[in-house]
This record gives structure tokens, C-alpha cells and sequence, in this order.
């Protein structure tokens, strides 16, 4: 059977017309996202690496070498169950950083534009004859099914139709750290077109070439040579050398790096492939034996390459040659975009760019864009042009093994990144340029020289044969340990610069930090980050990159905190580094947007920087590592469950604690005010704290502050907190500070019930003797009244009512007194200034309402006109638990002795009296609260623990000094007010 | 002796899968099986026990993942 040419250009164009639709009805949205983030995507987009040489080649190379065909999957079976190790965290650091390709995740690390440029030279020069081993599959394929050599415009076509998807669906917009689900949806299509073809393939040569698995058995049966060549190439080929190729290709071949990492859509997805896709493998496989049986019993007259063709020529419905040959055409088409693609963006990165950078007046954007483009179509003409050099002379197996050989040559530079941070720029550079050196010597030069292209006459193949090895191991096994040798050695010897030792830190993958946690940008608000880079990549650029960091990370455009500025920069350079390369990206940065080199920062400034990186990191740490974490997040979870207000300030007063408790005291969320100034805060907040951090006292009790115009009650604490990155020279003023704030509002409303619960028992007290002075005065008005009624005498009349008002006087005064005295007034809001000759007065005519109280007598020694700031009526108070004391510990008859004068700024009031006195143990125990020496029923034991409460809230002092048997004196000091140093003065006895 | 933790044990098993694999693929164990060997899709149940391994491990350790 054969196909006409036409035939199968027109399946071709027809294939890739699907292949548009379906990459342009994803970018539409008009395919679900959540199909296109599914892991099974992700897992097929990946089978990008099995191309046209897994999908004819395999057949050819299970014929010439058995089993050593399936080496090349088992090493990316390796490679992906090392997902936790290996991949994992190459998938982190490029997420993170944005680093689109292998060149740009090496120069990171080595801080060398000369090692990405390298990677990329080395990396398109070995990957060139691949892209021509798809373009001589696809030519090949054509002509086996139509006996006919097809033209080079065909060929021609076909690149040119790739050039035309990968610029659609690839670099259709900018910048390049985009994600592209239209090409992820398409690879996938591709790997599930391939695999079912083969598949197909498979079950064709399988039940129909031969009869079924017991018919094949039988075969096998009969000819027991061909499991044994399956097996023979096992125990002599380079089994081991493949199989370690193979796991090198898995992740740094550039289509799959690209796919793996860079068009990565989920992070879970690499997990799920770490089993699916060596799966996928596996079912891409099952079909290759059986096929090359098949072709063996037919007995074509073929290339074993071309197989997968071949057994769909004989006797087979007419449709499934052109099946077979779609899916052989999308192998090497998939295989050809993403490699142009990776290719294309490292090459603008590292050597165009550098080589070239744009004028910024330029958009650089789009300059990138159709730069981006241009390469990709270069590219895929450098491929067809390496295509005609090596047309016939190469089987498919050693054009793919080139490769494979030469992206070999990273691992060392892999392994150095990922897990020793030792290794140095020199040595990466050196080791990678001997192992490119052997490379081109052992398997470049060959292969020019096979096809006629240059002659070397250094008998390139003789050597290898001399000293026992295959080519394959001969070259892997020389550049390799070339390679490694010196990049061990010169690391050793050679010395980091402290830019590099900053990216090795980034890429440890147990710890994530990304960097060192010192300095501050000079730049102080986003518009100046803007004047900054717009001077290297111009205005729009930089207005759309800044805007872009700051929504990456949800600040708002008026940021001005320095710890947010400087992950802002950091936000930036990641950027960048998606868009031009990390190493450019680094170096507008560092010139751009500078350092603040005088500026030294606090280790508490960085706390936020600190704990959001190990939030980051929190599923690598392990071990001790993991421990401490743990010890850290309860530390931080007590701080921030602390029942007491917390609030945590650098040296320059920038807040980096506000605990939940503070949240609610305040009604400020943590956001708000973290990483910004003390005097920044909301009212009261910021004159409150920021007074407080600058004030001598460690401790302030009761501060009223005014919230939502009700008054709440703090006490206040604060302590320094040393910074061991200040070192011990600092003083005071330039260390942190903790302030713990202690609501006493509730507190302060229960003494204030108490104290006037109190009045009200000092009023229970006084009943009696309030009911008879009350008494005495309304039976005189009651008999005045009486004789009233007969009294005709207008003088008598007269002089009666007289006496009633004087009565009825009488008892105004008592209630007024006892009203005034009971009354519950709200604390701290009625300090005024009285006479407090008055108030003794008051106190003593209601201490004489009790019967203790009138048999003794007063002496008062005070200044009429002797003034006090104070809440008079807690004064007043004080007064009269003082006298009624004084009172019940006097006998009748005996003298109580008042005396207040000033004394500097201070008055002091004393109350003596001649009563019983107290003992030294009793005295100790006074001013608790509930502590009475009195019967029980007669005192409640809250009178003096009132006096003391009073007379602190007043910053006053009490004192009691009493020896028994000859009587008490109370002494308070009261600051006076300072107007009052000038009243004159006048005595009253 | 600390306990480990999860993502501890997730590093452990793999290494041990690949180990295992290795031992398989790349150990004179290998050459032990290829010689004289008459069951031709032997490498391929080995290939399969493998990736059934590591489908396993993935299930067991998912909550863990990054």
C-alpha cells in the first residue's frame, strides 16, 4: 500500500489546524481552567520528551540493541521518583524567582551573565541535531509511505507552519514569565495523539499481524534468539551510561525544563507526575516490542526505524498508516516548538540582551516580543539547515543521544545548586567548559565528520574502541569526570564573591531564605523606585513593573515602610528576572535601585521578612530545623494570644508586633500598622506610644485615655530588647522596645462601685443618728406649729416661723450633707478645686450624726482659705472614714485633733486622736481591703483600703502611726495645687 | 530518639524507592536477571512494581506536598 504525497500533507495541515483550534480555544477561556491546571495535563504536556525518536526510533534501537531501548525511560523514572530531592526544588526556586530556563537558573545561582551565556550556546548547539533528527523523521516517514523522496518545500512548509504555532501560542504577548495553557493544552494533545496512534499500532501488530498473545508466544517459542537479543545487549552494552543519560535529559533537556518548570501551571501537578508520567512511559512502550516482532515476521524490507510504519503497510485498514504517521508528525512537532521556545528565551536572556540591550526610549516590551520571535524562527531554521548536513548518514538513536550527552554536562552544576553551597563560579565555568570540550571532541566532531562535513583526521572512533568502551560511555564517562573533577577542585580552591554566597543561600533547599537580612533601600517611596528604573528600561516599563510588584504583593501604592520597600525591590528584581534574565536583572537592580550602605537595620525589623520566607519554606524543614520552627510558632502564638496588649518597636520606632490583644484594645488590625512609626498610629495611639517610648518611666499605672469619648484605664509597662545585630555598644535610645499595655478600665468601674458601696454603709452607720437629729428639729417645728394655730401675736407669730425656718434649715443642711456624700460620681471626672476647711466641716457634722462621734470633741487647725485639687467628694470620703475611726477608738469625752497646713508644694493633713491606738501586727494589715478590728456588724473592713485607693489616685501618701493606749495619728500628703502658694492665710480653732 | 516528621518520612521512602530502583536497574542484581532470561516482559513488571511504589507514596505522603 502506498499513500500520495498530497494525501498526507493535507492530514499534516489539517492535524495542525486541530492543533490551533485546541491552543486557541484554551487561551480564549473558552476550555475550563480547572481541565486545563488537572494534573493528567500536566502529565501528558511532559510526554513532549518522547518525540519522534521514542516513536520510531525506539523499534530501531530494541532491534539493534534489545532492552538497552528501554534505558531511556528508566532514567526519567529515576529522576522522577527523586521528585522530593531533585525536582521539587528546582520547581521552587524558579517559581519564586522567575526563571524561565536552565541558563537562567545556573547564571543565578553563579551570578555569571558568562555562564548563562555558555549554557545557552552549548545548550542550542546540542539540541540542534535533535530539531533536525524531527525534520528528517517527518521527510523519512512521508517518503516510506509514499516510495517517494518528498520535496524540500515541504519540509520547508512544515517549519515554517511550527515557526508560525510557536510565535501564536509561545511569545504571543510579554512578557515571557507568562504561563501559556493554549501550548500546555496542545503538547498534551500531542503526547495523547502520539500514544494513541502507538498504541494503536501495537494492538494492530499484535492481533492482527499476529493472531493474539498466545499466537505471539508461540512465535516467541520458535524463536527464542529474539528474547535472547533482548537481553544479550543488556550484560555488554552501556546499559548504566544510558539509563544515567536518560535521567539527565529528564529535567535539563531544554523542552522539558520548559515544560516541567517554566509552563508549570500547579505546583501539586509535579507530585502527581512524579508516578503518571514514568506510567505514561510505560503504556508509550508496550507497543514497541510487539511491533518489532510484527515487522521481524513480515520480514520487512525496512529500516527497523520505520517499523511503526511499516507493519500498518501490510494488509491493514487504510486509515491507520495515516494514523500512525500523525502521530510520528506530532512527536516531532512538539518535540520542535517547546525546544524552539526554551531556546528562543534563553537566547534573548543571555546573548542577545546582553549583547545588545535596547535603547530605553524603546518599549521594551515589545522589542522583546519580536525579538523572542525572530529567534524562534531562526532557530527552527538553523535546525532544517543542520538537517541537510546530516541528512542520511545518522540513525535517529545517535542524533537523540548528542543531546542527551551535552545537557549531561549540567548536573554537576545542578547538583552544586542544589545541595552545596560551596561551589564556586570558577569552578561551575571550568568543569562545564572541559565537559563541552570532550563532548565536541568525542561525539560532535564524529558526527560532522560522518556526514562529511569537516575532516578532522584524528581517528575519532578508533579511540574509543582502543581503550574497551562504547562511544556513548567513552563520552559521558570523560566529560563527565572532566567535568566534575575540576568543578569539585577549583570550588575547593577558589573563593565566592558575597553576591554569589548570597544566591547560593537563596537555592539551599532547606532553608528558602532568600536573602541576607540587612539594609535598606535608598529609594523611600514607590515613586522613586519608578524614577529609578525608568532610567535603564524607560518609563512605562518601570511605571508597569512597579505597579505589577505591588500588586504581586498587595501593597498599596503609598508604601513607605522600609522593610515593604526593600521586598518591593526584591519583588522587582524577580520580576525582571522573568522578563531579562536574572542576571541582568540583578544588575539594574543593584545600580537602579541601591542599597542604603549607611543605614544599619535591626534584627526585629526583619522579623516579618523573616517568619513570612519560613511560612514559605515550612514543608523542607526537617529534623532539628523542624523542631525549632515548632518552638518558634508557639513563642509567636503566646506573644500573640497574650491577654495583655503587645506592641514590639525597632530603634527608630517602627512597630513589628501588635498582638491580637493590642488589635482589640485598639480597634487598629496588625496590617495597619506594622512597619510604620510610632507617631503614624491612629489617634490616641500614636501620641500615647510613642510618649510612652520616650518616657523615663518603665511603668505608668492608670492612665486614662479617651476612646470613642469614654474614658478607659492602662497600665502601662515597657522593656528594651537587646539586638544582638547592634552588638553592645548601643544604648538605650538605639535598642527595641516591648510596651505591654493592661486594661483596667473594668477594674477601675469595680472600685468605683466599691468606694461608693461604701458610702452608702457609712450612710447605714449614720442612720440613727440622722433620724434624731432629724427628729429633734421636726418636733420643735411640729410644736411651734401647734401653738401657731391659737397665736393672735404678730410678733410671736413672726418670731415662730422664724424659728421653723431655722429648723427646717437645719435639716436641709444634714440631708444636703448626706446627699452629697452619697452620690456616686464617675472617676477622675470631678477634680475641681475647694476649700478644704469646708469639707473637714462637712465631715465632722457627719461623724457627729453618729453616737460615737458625738461624744467626743474637735479641735480643727486649717487655713480658711487652704485650697486642693482633688475629687472633693472622694476627699470627703477620706474625711470621714478617717474621723469615724477616730471615733469608735476614742472614749467619751475625748479630743480629736484635725490639722492641715502646706508644707513646700504638698498639704499635709493629719488626725489625731487619744482612742485605743493599734497594734504593729494590726497596722501592717490596715489598708487591706476587708481587714477590720471592729465587732462584727459594725465596720465592713473596706473604709481604710478606700482611704489608701483615694489618696494613690490622688499621687498622695498615707501614713498611720499608733501606739497602744495612747491614741492614732493619720498623716496624708496631698500635692496642692500651685495657685494656692500665694492665698493668704487665716487660722480657725 | 525524635520522632520524625511527616515530610521526614516522605524523603526516607523516596529514598528507598530509589535505592530499590537502583538496585533493580543498575546493580549486578540486574545482570543476574538479564542472563538467560526467558520471560520477555520481565523488565517491564519490574518498571511497573516501581512506578506502583511511588503512585503509593504519593497517595500516603499527597498532604504533604509542598
Amino acid at each position: 500500500m502506498t499513500y500520495e504525497l498530497e494525501i498526507l500533507f493535507g492530514a499534516s495541515l489539517l492535524y495542525l489546524l486541530i492543533l490551533f483550534f485546541v491552543a486557541y480555544v484554551t487561551d480564549s477561556g473558552l476550555v475550563p481552567e480547572s481541565w486545563i491546571n488537572n494534573p493528567y495535563v500536566y502529565v501528558l504536556s511532559l510526554g513532549v520528551y518522547a518525540t519522534s525518536w521514542s516513536y520510531y526510533g525506539s523499534v530501531g534501537f530494541a532491534g539493534r540493541e534489545g532492552y538497552l531501548f528501554l534505558t531511556v525511560y528508566l532514567g526519567v523514572t529515576l529522576a522522577y521518583l527523586m521528585t522530593p530531592l531533585l525536582l521539587r526544588p528546582i520547581l521552587r526556586l524558579t517559581r519564586f524567582y522567575q526563571l524561565t530556563s536552565l541558563a537562567d537558573l545556573l547564571a543565578f545561582r553563579y551570578r555569571s551573565q558568562l555562564a548563562g551565556v555558555l549554557v545557552t550556546l552549548f545548550m542550542l548547539i546540542g539540541s540542534l541535531p535533535y530539531i533536525a533528527l524531527q525534520i528528517r523523521a517527518i521527510t523519512t516517514s512521508l517518503s516510506v509511505l509514499t516510495r517517494e523522496v518528498p520535496p524540500q518545500q515541504l519540509a520547508l512548509g512544515f517549519c515554517g507552519m511550527l515557526i508560525l504555532f510557536a510565535i501564536m501560542f509561545g511569545a504571543r504577548s510579554n512578557p515571557a514569565r507568562e504561563k501559556h495553557r493554549g501550548l500546555v493544552a496542545a503538547i498534551a494533545f500531542e503526547s495523547l495523539m502520539k500514544l494513541t496512534a502507538l498504541l494503536v499500532v501495537g494492538l494492530f501488530s499484535l492481533f492482527h499481524v499476529f493472531s493474539g498473545p498466545a499466537d505471539l508466544s508461540r512465535w516467541l517459542s520458535n524463536h527464542p534468539e529474539a528474547i535472547e537479543a533482548l537481553y544479550a545487549p543488556m550484560r555488554e552494552g552501556p546499559w548504566t551510561t544510558l539509563i544515567f543519560l536518560s535521567f539527565c535529559a529528564a529535567f535539563l533537556l531544554p523542552r522539558q525544563f520548559h515544560m516541567m518548570f517554566t509552563e508549570n501551571l500547579s505546583l501539586r501537578s509535579i507530585n502527581f507526575a512524579s508516578w503518571a508520567f514514568p506510567l505514561f512511559l510505560l503504556l508509550l512502550n508496550l507497543a514497541i516490542l510487539p511491533i518489532l516482532w510484527a515487522g521481524n515476521h513480515l520480514r520487512l524490507e525496512m529500516d527497523t526505524d520505520y517499523y511503526v510504519l511499516g507493519v500498518t503497510l501490510v494488509n491493514s485498514p487504510k486509515w491507520l498508516p495515516a494514523l500512525a504517521y500523525i502521530g510520528g508528525f506530532s512527536a516531532a512537532s512538539a518535540m520542535m516548538i517547546v525546544t524552539t521556545l526554551a531556546l528562543s528565551s534563553m537566547c534573548m536572556t543571555h546573548l542577545l540582551l546582553p549583547a545588545s540591550y535596547p535603547d530605553p526610549q524603546l518599549d521594551i516590551y515589545r522589542w522583546l516580543l519580536w525579538g523572542r520571535r525572530l529567534l524562534i524562527a531562526i532557530i527552527v531554521m538553523a535546525g532544517f539547515g543542520f538537517y541537510h548536513l546530516i541528512e542520511q548518514n545518522q540513525g535517529l538513536v545517535q542524533l537523540g543521544l548528542i543531546s542527551f550527552v551535552a545537557v549531561a554536562q549540567f548536573l554537576p552544576g545542578i547538583i552544586g545548586l542544589l545541595y552545596w553551597p560551596q561551589a564556586t563560579r570558577q569552578g561551575f565555568l571550568l568543569g562545564l567548559l572541559a565537559g563541552i570540550g570532550t563532548w565536541v571532541y568525542a561525539l560532535l566532531l564524529p558526527l560532522l565528520e560522518r556526514s562529511g562535513f569537516i575532516y578532522t583526521g584524528l581517528s575519532l572512533p578508533s579511540l574509543h574502541h582502543s581503550l574497551g568502551m562504547a562511544q556513548w560511555e567513552f563520552a559521558t564517562f570523560w566529560s563527565l569526570t572532566l567535568n566534575g573533577l575540576l568543578f569539585v577542585g577549583v570550588s575547593l580552591i577558589t573563593r565566592q564573591s558575597p553576591e554569589e554566597r548570597e544566591a547560593a543561600r537563596a537555592c539551599r533547599s532547606d532553608t528558602s531564605m532568600a536573602t541576607e537580612l540587612k539594609g535598606v533601600v535608598a529609594a523611600t517611596n514607590t515613586q522613586q523606585f519608578t524614577e529609578g528604573l525608568a532610567e535603564t528600561i524607560g518609563q512605562d516599563t518601570a511605571e508597569q513593573e512597579v505597579k505589577q510588584a505591588l500588586t504581586d504583593l498587595g501593597m498599596a501604592d503609598d508604601e513607605i515602610r522600609p522593610g515593604e520597600l526593600r521586598r518591593l525591590r526584591e519583588q522587582i528584581e524577580r520580576n525582571l528576572s522573568g522578563l531579562l534574565g536574572p542576571q541582568m536583572a540583578h544588575i539594574i537592580i543593584n545600580r537602579q535601585l541601591m542599597m542604603d550602605s549607611e543605614s544599619k537595620t535591626a534584627l526585629a525589623d526583619s522579623i516579618r521578612h523573616i517568619e513570612e520566607q519560613l511560612e514559605r519554606s515550612r514543608t523542607q524543614l526537617r529534623g532539628l530545623t523542624a523542631d525549632m520552627d515548632k518552638l518558634r510558632r508557639f513563642h509567636r502564638q503566646i506573644l500573640l494570644d497574650l491577654p495583655l496588649g503587645a506592641c514590639a518597636v525597632t530603634p527608630d520606632q517602627r512597630v513589628v508586633l501588635w498582638n491580637l490583644a493590642m488589635e482589640l484594645l485598639s480597634g487598629v488590625p496588625s496590617g495597619r500598622v506594622v512597619g510604620y512609626r510610632l507617631n503614624a498610629l491612629p489617634a490616641p495611639w500614636g501620641d500615647l506610644l510613642a510618649g510612652f517610648a520616650l518616657a523615663q518611666d518603665r511603668h505608668i499605672p492608670r492612665m486614662e485615655v479617651t476612646l470613642e469619648g469614654r474614658p478607659h484605664w492602662f497600665n502601662l509597662h515597657k522593656a528594651t530588647i537587646p539586638d544582638p545585630h547592634l552588638g553592645s555598644g548601643w544604648t538605650d535610645s538605639r535598642t527595641g522596645l516591648v510596651m505591654l499595655l493592661e486594661d483596667m478600665t473594668d477594674l477601675e468601674t469595680l472600685e468605683a462601685e466599691l468606694a461608693h458601696s461604701d458610702r452608702l454603709a457609712s450612710i447605714g452607720r449614720l442612720a440613727a443618728g440622722v433620724a434624731h437629729e432629724i427628729g429633734n428639729p421636726i418636733t420643735g417645728i411640729a410644736s411651734l406649729a401647734q401653738n401657731l394655730r391659737y397665736e393672735k401675736e404678730p410678733e410671736i407669730i413672726a418670731e415662730s416661723i422664724n424659728s421653723i425656718l431655722q429648723q427646717t434649715k437645719r435639716i436641709s443642711n444634714i440631708i444636703g450633707s448626706l446627699m452629697n456624700f452619697s452620690r456616686s460620681g464617675s472617676i477622675g471626672s470631678d477634680y475641681q478645686t475647694f476649700k478644704l476647711k469646708s469639707t473637714i466641716d462637712e465631715a465632722i457634722r457627719l461623724v457627729k450624726l453618729t453616737r460615737s462621734g458625738k461624744q467626743v470633741e474637735y479641735r480643727v487647725s486649717c487655713r480658711k482659705k487652704l485650697q486642693l485639687v482633688g475629687d472633693k467628694q472622694h476627699i470627703s470620703q477620706v474625711l470621714v472614714n478617717l474621723l469615724a475611726n477616730a471615733c469608735d477608738a476614742s472614749d467619751p469625752g475625748g479630743k480629736i485633733e484635725i490639722i492641715a497646713f502646706q508644707e513646700d508644694d504638698q498639704i499635709q493633713l493629719e488626725v489625731m486622736d487619744q482612742g485605743r491606738g493599734i497594734t504593729e501586727r494590726d497596722q501592717q494589715e490596715l489598708f487591706e481591703p476587708f481587714f477590720t478590728t471592729k465587732k462584727p456588724g459594725e465596720g465592713t473592713g473596706l473604709g481604710l483600703s478606700m482611704v489608701y485607693k483615694i489618696i494613690q489616685e490622688h499621687q498622695g501618701q498615707i501614713k498611720i502611726e499608733s501606739v497602744p493606749g495612747t491614741g492614732t495619728r493619720v498623716v496624708v500628703r496631698l500635692p496642692q495645687h500651685r495657685d494656692q502658694q500665694q492665698h493668704e492665710t487665716d487660722t480657725d480653732h | 530518639m525524635p520522632k520524625t516528621t511527616e515530610p521526614g518520612r516522605q524523603f526516607e521512602s523516596t529514598l528507598l524507592l530509589l535505592l530499590f530502583a537502583l538496585f533493580l536497574f543498575t546493580s549486578p542484581f540486574t545482570h543476574w536477571w538479564a542472563n538467560g532470561q526467558r520471560i520477555w516482559f520481565l523488565p517491564y513488571l519490574f518498571w511497573l512494581l516501581i512506578i506502583l511504589i511511588g503512585a503509593w507514596l504519593h497517595f500516603r505522603f499527597r498532604n504533604h506536598d509542598l
